[in-house]
């Protein structure tokens, strides 16, 4: 469809092929066809003709590499000391005009050594590229610019395109999972769509929270609005070497995404496309309807109640018809993913571009539930001038997620398989003892139930004019914005239960259907205003980095509440009451901004010792004038040993460098306006009429400044024989002082605690990883593995020390947060055994947990026999990876997990008899009784009604470490006819799976989200291509 | 566009930072809230400070407390709380300083609240006199009823006499005596300043028979018989209250703010401030939770129509339980066949209603005007009840002088509103026969109402009646029972829970262990350790 619309002097037909692929069905069925039009101009616009030097002698040749063996396209091939230069073609190709036969030729390519090559009389010259194995000419990018990967001296973990974008996964932070040493994913919810994952970089060093500042594109954004498939590269900077240039908002380190660019070079259209089967992992079974019924039974006979289920009830269960519920196989159900991305990508003398569109639909394997995601990005450089370059990139990404309008994973996980789901006419039932929203939960979840609908759309956009005032001085001004605009619309219907055991009837209907409209728009935009200088001079190579920075921000949210609609179809305000009684309507806003000094000099010396200076000075809205403007600086020197003429000539070490730093970084995250004393309203009613009311929401502290990280780092990387061995250590130590804290205050203070600057914490840990690469014969392979740790300790709480919240102590000279509880020493065997413990419980008996005493009164278990029981946090996050490579395949394979994660099981799923009519799962069958006395979970009890089993100790204190093969694919190439048949530069087909096991001691859903029943996380079977024309 | 003008690209540059030089850039005060910097300028605005404390959330524990006074009717022998130890770790005697609702009750945020009016009520400009009296009034009988609550769980409490600053905030516990006196002056004073009452539209302000009222149970929970006899008396002869003439009227959505009888309602309204009283009382069957049920002991102290016991009256026959009873028991309970109102079928429990009807009886209390759990109800809650006043004047004089014709005077009107007979002045003429008579009274009124708790731990008689083996009714000999296929009884009596009270420890409840950890003065109470 869109070929019949390209204008004359497009280039490649074949291209537009693929092209047409991508704009799948459901994009055109948006109606939005003023895309193609738009497309079409950008595409005329980004094709603008190179420009070519004239001269004496024209050569020509190829480029080939062992990557492109068949020709390597977009090469730069440049005559030295000039600016004249082209660009290989699709084949490889080249063809220029050299004025002399002294001419060099340097042929340069993004990840591979340059070559010079002398003309002399040839015409022409064949050249292979040889890759950068140790990629030291590779460019990282940092804050506010780029550096060679060799001149880093911060502890910066990058992420290449590479790695992520064959991946079927849907945003950023499962392609991370696993990837980077001290960066800990975990994902809490599998819904399509919902982007729960909690990230860390380096643990926990603070009391408060510090997210991780994400940077796209030199915008602080979400990491989950951007497609892994325009990703150039991820660098994670952990330490404060790397991080100070952000300053305040830097202590949890920062993630920078960079899109990709253009190469000089003709178009290259790639495309890159997954359809994909997805499954639930880990669902933990629901024991049968009669094991269930005995069961209760036997949790009423312990309790002392009478039996639930009557004998003729049991025996009819025993029956073969016996009609019992799969709920799991109601709800649950293969869904397909489909993700789709093409992008044109090329560049000229003067301009360089990269345009992509992508499309990703997730349809839920729970009910009622999927994820539609489009993402457009422009990329573009134009040198405007000899000393102007005007560059861009505008990503935007419009999504839907339809949800269920309600799910109560409770309700849903605690429902036996005797409560009936629907009947096969599609009839909702309930059964006569589920009350409430109990009475079915799927039906609430389903699409008879309503619907919840997020529509978000995200612009972020980076301007840049970059001046080279003279050379090796440039001055940058940016303007970015990240804007987003959501519209939730949840929408719940008027529902009839019908009775389970008398489906013609009734039991129950719900007075309303309800309308929930909430609209919220943010945008943060920044502006800066930045010089650099750079110079060589002889062995002294430093540049320096200067300027300034504003930010701000402001949300919106405007929310609508109403009901009683005439019919379900309309989803407006107007169509639902016109009684003002049942309207509900709220809206808030908030704002803040931050204005910033920032600076930077790097210098180095032969190459080989590195010094490297930051600092930003910011100023926030968050703090009151006088203690506003926070100053943070860091300092780091490194030494490539390998430079060094004792180990320039060894064979055994390719590189090896050592490097330290030390700085600051600043945590502002105290919401937005801590320093005021605001109100907030509500409604008291006297004599049925409403009268405002007003009262104080939480406590100010004008006083509150920064919170201030300060950390040391050692790094140590090489390169060992020939790459076969590569390793990355580090070492750092971090103090935290100032901590932004609730201080837990006497409850005599009657008042939410204010935060204070209170506290100090320090955190210890290292990171290590590994890869050795290899290739045997036709086999090609590496296996890299990274592993890490941290270990907080508290130093100072401010005279508060220990502090018991719920569950957990913290205490000065210790880990943060550890367990503390009753430590459970296995359970009550007899009578005596009661009767000669101390005393717990009056309704004690055999089959109950038994508590240590361990303090206190020594007759009796009180608050006071509680203990510390371990660390709450999770340790040593690891990932393994495995490359292989022979003739046209290769096999990719990679596990992630946690060496040490210890958790508090609770809830249905961790209990027998969690509450009065919840059921149990398979495993709780395995509970005490006097025939089964080495039981794994005490005798049943109504656990809600008597608590003495449920409540905290050690016995619900489960080990959920777990080790996940998260990736393994098999991919192959199309051999060099077949390419040309289809007339593609690269072709290659993949089949992949992801989550494919998961392998744990830990009893219940998924050891990544214990506890949480909820949308369990997808297995995904994949069939995929990459294409390159 | 060969050349770009140095010039030209200047301009660019200032304008990108244009907006990040002016000096307010980062200024920002919140959007969305007032501060209380420019609060507290009008008297209108001192009021809305005071409306907030009246505020409870729909079922909650905290301030007035509304419908949740209700979830206490289980800690007692009155009532079964199925499911929810919130509701029977109680009377279980299971419960510990960890427990949720043990924490909610110790709660000084509205004590914080009261004591911050004070500290800015003088900032308001042009405040009338009058007013003034008005509000300070109810601040004060708000701040006493907190420390009422407070003392009658915990006995000795931290006394708050001012909003503390962060580093003053650690309080150790004053003797409860102590904490009681400053209390009663604090209700003392709003006595002075309240009004008898206020301007249609606004029932449910504190007034000065509250106070009054409140100060009496004080002093009853104190034993300060005397006193406490005389503040009834007080409250009494204001003579601006009467018993509403009708009892099942009193639990009607239509009297609401309509009863002479009321001293103090709780507020709801419909869809906007509603609750689920009815949650807790109405039948499974009617998708509700049937959380609360009455206790066979409750139904039984039920007189027989002629105005004796249902051991010594002829008019009892366990095959016809419910007949020839008290008449506030039709409006007290709901049993198998019972109509609960005319929009609903009539209760059986042949069927699953059985698994949830523990006890077999139901509450009908408070919930008649009940059709659905997804209509949520906004009958206003009684408070503080004129019957609840003669019940309290006539046990607080019979301790105090022994009986006396306003005794039985006072509970004649009761028991004439009820349509039972008047006490037998003969049989109950000695101070213990009619102290007896007197609780037995108070317990059948105010059945379901959340008191009884709060009576059997100050009479010292919960070690005798929370030390049981909790039965359902026996109804097996029920003429119009519900039967099974064989003809046998449904209903037969079972076991519902094992309950125990220690002495030594159960009649003061324990400091909250949140409390204790967040603090260094705080230690537990003795009988706790």
């Amino acid at each position: 469809m869109m070929i019949s619309d390209h204008p004359p002097g497009l280039r490649a037909p074949e291209y537009a092929r693929s092209w047409s692929c991508a704009v799948s069905k459901p994009f055109l069925e948006c109606g939005r066809k003023n895309w193609k039009v738009f497309f079409v101009l950008w595409f005329v616009l980004l094709t603008a003709p190179a420009v070519h030097g004239q001269d004496e002698k024209l050569v020509s040749g190829r480029v080939t590499s062992s990557e492109e063996p068949e020709g390597f396209p977009g090469v730069s091939v440049t005559i030295k000391g000039t600016t004249t230069g082209t660009i290989t073609d699709v084949q490889g190709r080249y063809n220029i005009r050299v004025p002399s036969a002294e001419s060099i030729l340097v042929f340069s390519s993004v990840g591979y050594n340059a070559q010079e090559v002398v003309v002399g009389n040839r015409s022409s010259i064949d050249v292979e590229l040889l890759p950068d194995v140790q990629s030291l000419e590779e460019v990282v990018v940092v804050g506010y610019g780029t550096q060679r990967r060799a001149d880093i001296t911060g502890a910066i973990s990058t992420v290449g395109a590479a790695e992520i974008e064959n991946r079927a996964v849907t945003n950023v932070t499962q392609a991370l999972q696993g990837m980077v040493p001290g960066l800990n994913i975990i994902n809490t919810n599998g819904q399509p769509g919902a982007h729960a994952t909690d990230f860390k970089i380096r643990g926990t060093s603070t009391f408060s929270s510090n997210p991780v500042l994400v940077i796209v594109d030199g915008v602080p954004s979400s990491i989950n609005y951007v497609n892994p498939s325009d990703i150039e590269s991820i660098s994670v900077l952990k330490d404060a070497a790397s991080t100070s240039i952000y300053g305040s908002r830097a202590s949890g380190g920062v993630i920078l995404i960079t899109t990709k660019g253009g190469k000089k070079g003709p178009p290259q259209v790639e495309f890159n496309s997954s359809v994909s089967i997805q499954s639930p992992t880990r669902y933990a079974p629901k024991v049968s309807a009669l094991e269930h019924m005995l069961a209760q039974n036997e949790m009423r006979a312990n309790d002392g109640g009478p039996p639930k289920y009557s004998d003729a009830e049991i025996e009819a269960a025993r029956s073969p018809g016996f009609k019992e519920w799969d709920w799991e196989d109601f709800m649950f159900s293969n869904a397909l993913q489909t993700n789709n991305t093409v992008s044109i990508a090329g560049g000229s003398e003067t301009q360089d571009y990269y345009v992509s569109f992508g499309y990703l639909f997730q349809d839920g394997i729970f009910l009622n539930s999927n994820y539609e995601r489009f993402s457009l990005q422009l990329n573009q450089n134009i040198r405007a001038t000899k000393k102007l370059t005007v560059g861009y990139k505008v990503g935007y990404t419009p999504s839907t997620r339809v949800a269920p309008a309600a799910i109560s994973w409770d309700h849903i996980t605690q429902t036996s398989r005797l409560i009936g789901i629907r009947t096969d006419d599609g009839k909702w039932l309930t059964h006569p003892e589920r009350t409430g929203d109990g009475r079915n939960p799927l039906y609430r979840a389903s699409e008879d139930g309503g619907q919840s609908l997020l529509k978000r759309s995200q612009l972020v956009g980076n301007f840049t004019l970059n001046y080279e005032v003279v050379p090796d001085l440039a001055l940058t001004a940016t303007y970015g914005m990240n804007g987003t605009d959501s519209r939730s619309r949840v929408y719940t219907k008027l529902m009839t239960f019908w009775d389970q055991y008398n489906p013609d009837q009734i039991a129950s209907t719900t007075d309303w259907n309800i309308l929930d409209i909430d609209n919220a728009r943010s945008i943060h935009q920044n502006t800066s205003l930045l010089a650099k200088y750079s110079k060589t001079i002889g062995d002294h190579r430093f540049s320096i980095l200067g300027g300034y920075t504003a930010e701000w921000f402001e949300q919106v949210n405007d929310r609508v509440n109403t009901r009683d609609f005439l019919t379900d179809e309309l989803y407006v305000i107007d169509a639902g009451t016109t009684d003002r009684t049942l309207w509900n309507i709220s809206g808030s806003a908030a704002d803040w901004a931050l204005a910033s000094i920032i600076s930077r000099a790097t210098y180095s010396f032969k190459d080989r010792y590195l010094v490297e200076g930051a600092m930003r000075y910011d100023g926030s809205s968050r703090f009151r004038d006088e203690i506003r403007w926070g100053l943070f600086p860091s300092a780091s020197v490194g030494w490539i040993l390998s430079e060094e003429n004792f180990l320039k000539e060894s064979r055994a070490v390719d590189f090896l460098k050592v490097r330290g730093s030390w700085g600051q970084v600043g945590n502002q995250n105290v919401g937005f306006y801590p320093f005021a004393s605001v109100l907030s309203q509500s409604t008291a009613y006297f004599g049925g009429n409403p009268y405002r009311s007003v009262t104080t929401s939480g406590a100010p502290n004008p006083l509150l400044t920064w919170e201030t990280k300060e950390s040391i780092n050692f790094g140590f990387e090489g390169s060992l024989f020939n790459s076969l061995l590569e390793f990355n250590a580090e070492l750092f130590y971090e103090k935290t002082k100032d901590i932004l804290l609730q201080l837990p205050l006497p409850t005599t203070f009657g008042q939410s605690e204010p935060v204070q600057n209170a506290g100090r914490v320090d955190n210890r840990g290292w990171e290590l990883a590994l890869q050795h690469r290899n290739t045997i014969g036709q086999v090609g392979y590496s296996i890299s593995a990274q592993v890490s740790d941290a270990t907080n300790k508290v130093i100072d709480m401010k005279g508060i020390s220990p502090r018991i919240s719920g569950n957990k102590i913290t205490e000065e000279g210790r880990p943060m947060d550890e367990w503390y509880g009753l430590k459970a020493i296995g359970l009550f065997q007899t009578v005596e055994e009661v009767q000669n413990h101390s005393f717990q419980n009056p309704i004690t008996s055999p089959g109950d947990i038994k508590y240590a005493e361990m303090g206190g009164d020594p007759n009796t278990i009180t608050s006071d026999d509680r203990v510390r029981l371990g660390r709450s946090d999770a340790r040593y996050p690891f990932g393994i990876r495995l490359n292989l490579t022979y003739k046209n395949f290769d096999f990719i394979a990679f596990g992630q997990g946690v060496m040490y994660n210890l958790i508090h099981s609770t809830g249905p799923v961790a209990t027998n008899f969690d509450a009065e009519s919840t059921t149990i799962r398979d495993y709780h069958l395995d509970r005490w009784s006097p025939e089964n006395p080495n039981a794994r979970f005490p005798k049943h009890r109504n656990n809600q009604a008597t608590l003495i089993n449920e409540q905290f100790s050690s016995f619900w204190l489960q080990n959920a470490s777990y080790f996940r093969l998260k990736q393994i694919e098999l991919g192959y190439n199309l051999s060099e006819g077949l390419l040309k048949k289809i007339q593609a530069n690269r072709a290659r087909l993949y089949v992949s799976a992801e989550n494919l096991f998961v392998i744990t001691k830990y009893l219940g859903f998924d050891p990544e989200m214990p506890n949480a029943a909820s949308y369990p996380l997808p297995r995904l079977v994949n069939f995929g291509v990459n294409l390159k024309f | 566009m060969r050349r770009i003008n140095t010039n030209h690209l200047a301009i660019i540059f200032v304008l990108a930072t244009t907006l990040s030089c002016s000096d307010d850039f980062l200024e920002r005060a919140p959007l969305d809230k007032p501060s209380m910097d420019t609060f507290w300028s009008s008297p209108e605005q001192a009021e809305m400070w005071v409306n907030y404390l009246y505020q409870v959330t729909p079922n909650s524990a905290t301030g007035l407390m509304g419908v949740d006074v209700t979830t206490q009717e289980a800690y007692s022998d009155n009532a079964y709380g199925r499911t929810n130890r919130a509701r029977n770790s109680i009377a279980t005697g299971t419960f510990e300083p960890n427990d949720a609702h043990v924490a909610n009750v110790w709660n000084y945020r509205n004590i914080r609240l009261c004591h911050e009016f004070f500290e800015y009520v003088g900032r308001v400009p042009g405040m009338p006199e009058a007013k003034l009296k008005e509000l300070s009034g109810q601040v004060k009988f708000l701040l006493a009823f907190e420390y009422y609550k407070l003392t009658t769980r915990f006995r000795d409490v931290p006394l708050v006499k001012s909003a503390l600053n962060v580093n003053e905030s650690d309080v150790g516990v004053s003797p409860k005596a102590e904490v009681v006196a400053y209390l009663l002056d604090q209700l003392d004073e709003a006595i002075d300043m309240l009004p008898l009452s206020y301007p249609a539209g606004q029932e449910g302000r504190i007034t000065k028979g509250a106070a009054l009222f409140l100060k009496t149970r004080v002093l009853l929970y104190n034993e300060r018989w005397a006193e406490a006899a005389a503040t009834a008396k007080q409250l009494m002869d204001l003579s601006i209250y009467e018993l509403h003439p009708n009892f099942e009227e009193l639990f009607r959505t239509a009297f609401n703010n309509r009863k002479k009888g009321v001293i103090l309602e709780i507020q709801y309204v419909e869809n906007l401030f509603t609750h689920d009283i009815s949650l807790r009382f109405s039948p499974v069957m009617f998708n509700a939770h049937a959380l609360i049920q009455p206790t066979p002991e409750l139904v039984e102290s039920f007189e027989m129509i002629d105005g004796l016991s249902i051991h010594e009256s002829p008019l009892y026959d366990p095959a016809h339980p419910f007949d020839n009873r008290d008449p506030r028991f039709y409006h007290t309970f709901l049993w198998h066949g019972e109509m609960l109102n005319e929009t609903l079928p009539p209760l059986d429990l042949t069927g699953t209603e059985q698994n949830f009807a523990f006890t077999y009886v139901y509450f009908r209390k408070g919930i008649v005007d009940f059709r659905d759990r997804f209509r949520p109800m906004h009958l206003n809650w009684n408070l503080f009840r004129y019957a609840d006043l003669l019940l309290m004047y006539a046990e607080a004089k019979n301790e105090a002088s022994g009986p006396d014709d306003s005794i039985y005077d006072a509970l004649d009107l009761i028991r004439q509103r009820a349509g039972m007979p008047p006490v037998d002045r003969v049989r109950y003429a000695d101070q213990a026969s009619l102290r007896s008579f007197i609780r037995n009274e108070r317990r059948v009124e105010l059945a379901g109402e959340g008191h009884r708790y709060d009576d059997i731990i100050r009479w010292r008689i919960a070690e005798d009646v929370l030390n049981i083996n909790l039965t359902s009714m026996d109804l097996s000999q029920w003429a119009d029972g519900p039967v099974d296929g064989q003809g046998e009884p449904l209903l037969k009596p079972r076991q519902v829970e094992t309950r125990f009270f220690n002495p030594s420890r159960h009649y003061v409840w324990p400091i909250p262990q949140k409390a204790i950890d967040q603090s260094d003065l705080l230690q537990q109470h003795p009988e706790w350790r």
